[in-house]
C-alpha cells in the first residue's frame, strides 16, 4: 500500500534535527539534555523499570547519531510530521514494547544452540524494520478490531466526520436524525472504542501502562513510521 | 477526543485515496444520482437504508458522497 507523501508541519523540530546531523556537537548535546530526562520518565511511567528506561535511552541516542555505511541514522529518518518529542518518543516506546515482549519470549522458550543469550542479542535490534513495523501492526489491529466491535453505521459516521470531515449536520441530513441524536451517537462510539482500543493493548502486553492520549501521541509518531 | 480519530483513521487508511478515486472514476450514472439523493438528505428511510449498506461494503464509494455533500456547500463555507 503506497504511503502518503511526506508533509513536515514541525518545521522547527526538523530544521533543530538537520544541525544535530550537520555533526553539530552542541545541537546534539541540546538534543539529549531535551529529551534524555523526559523519555526515561515516560517509559518509566509506561512499564519499563529505571534500568531498562535508562539502558533503551542511551541506546535510542546512540542509533540517533550513527549508523552502519550504507544506512541513515534513526534521526535521520524523521521526517517533521510529528513533533520530534512526540516521535522519540514513539520510537522508545516501539522498542519498549520489542524489549519486553523478548523478554516474555526468552523466558517461554530455551536458548538455541546459536547462542540466543548472547549480549548483542539481548538488547532490542535498532535495525530491525520488521520488530517496528509489527508493532505499527498491532496498533492497527488494536483500531480495527475495536471498530469491528460497533455497529458498522457507527463506524461509517465517524469516518465520515473525522477522516472527511463532514459535519454533523450534513449526517443529520444523510441519515433522517436530529443533529443532538448523530453528537450523541458519535460521542458513544467514540468512547467505546477509545475503551475498547486500551483494555485490547492491555490484552496483549499487560505490563504496559498506555492512558488515550499515550496512544494517540504513538499513533500520531507512527506517521514517520519505519524509522 | 474529535481530533484524536482523525489520527486513528489516517494510521489505518491513510494508503486508500488512490484506489477510492480510481473506484470514483467508475461510478455509473445511475449510482451517482442516488448518491447525490442521499447527500442531499431526499431519500425515504428505505433508500437511506440501502445507501448505508452501500457505503459499508464499498467504502471506494465515500469519496463520491462526500464530493457530492461538499458541492451542496455555501460557496462561503
Amino acid at each position: 500500500m503506497a504511503q502518503p507523501q511526506a508533509t513536515p508541519t514541525h518545521e522547527q523540530d526538523l530544521n533543530f534535527v538537520q544541525r544535530v546531523l550537520t555533526v553539530n556537537g552542541a545541537a546534539a548535546a541540546e538534543l539529549r539534555s531535551r529529551y534524555h530526562g523526559r523519555i526515561v520518565a515516560v517509559l518509566c511511567a509506561r512499564g519499563a523499570n529505571p534500568t531498562e528506561a535508562e539502558d533503551l535511552v542511551a541506546d535510542l541516542w546512540s542509533d540517533c547519531f550513527a549508523a552502519p555505511p550504507d544506512r541513515k541514522t534513526l534521526l535521520g529518518k524523521y521526517q517533521g510530521r510529528c513533533a520530534l518529542e512526540s516521535w522519540l518518543l514513539t520510537v522508545a516506546t516501539h522498542r519498549l514494547v520489542d524489549l519486553k515482549r523478548r523478554q516474555t519470549f526468552r523466558v517461554d522458550v530455551p536458548p538455541s544452540e546459536r547462542g540466543s543469550d548472547d549480549f548483542f542479542d539481548r538488547r532490542p535490534h535498532p535495525e530491525s524494520v520488521a520488530s517496528e513495523a509489527r508493532l505499527l501492526k498491532l496498533l492497527r489491529e488494536a483500531i480495527r478490531n475495536a471498530f469491528a466491535k460497533r455497529d458498522s453505521e457507527s463506524v461509517l459516521m465517524l469516518k465520515l466526520v473525522h477522516l472527511h470531515q463532514l459535519t454533523q449536520r450534513e449526517i443529520a441530513r444523510m441519515w433522517g436524525w436530529h443533529e443532538s441524536k448523530v453528537s450523541r451517537a458519535l460521542e458513544v462510539a467514540r468512547q467505546n472504542i477509545a475503551r475498547d482500543i486500551l483494555s485490547e493493548l492491555k490484552r496483549i502486553d499487560p505490563w504496559l501502562e498506555l492512558r488515550w492520549e499515550d496512544f494517540l501521541e504513538l499513533c500520531a509518531g507512527s506517521a514517520d513510521a519505519l524509522f | 477526543m474529535n481530533d484524536d480519530f482523525q489520527i486513528l483513521f489516517e494510521l489505518l487508511e491513510g494508503g486508500v485515496q488512490e484506489v477510492s478515486g480510481r473506484a470514483a472514476a467508475t461510478v455509473s450514472s445511475d449510482l451517482r444520482e442516488k448518491i447525490a439523493k442521499f447527500a442531499a438528505g431526499t431519500c425515504n428511510e428505505e433508500e437511506r437504508d440501502q445507501m448505508k449498506k452501500l457505503l459499508r461494503e464499498q467504502p471506494d464509494l465515500i469519496p463520491v458522497l462526500v464530493t457530492e455533500i461538499r458541492a451542496l456547500r455555501p460557496a462561503d463555507a
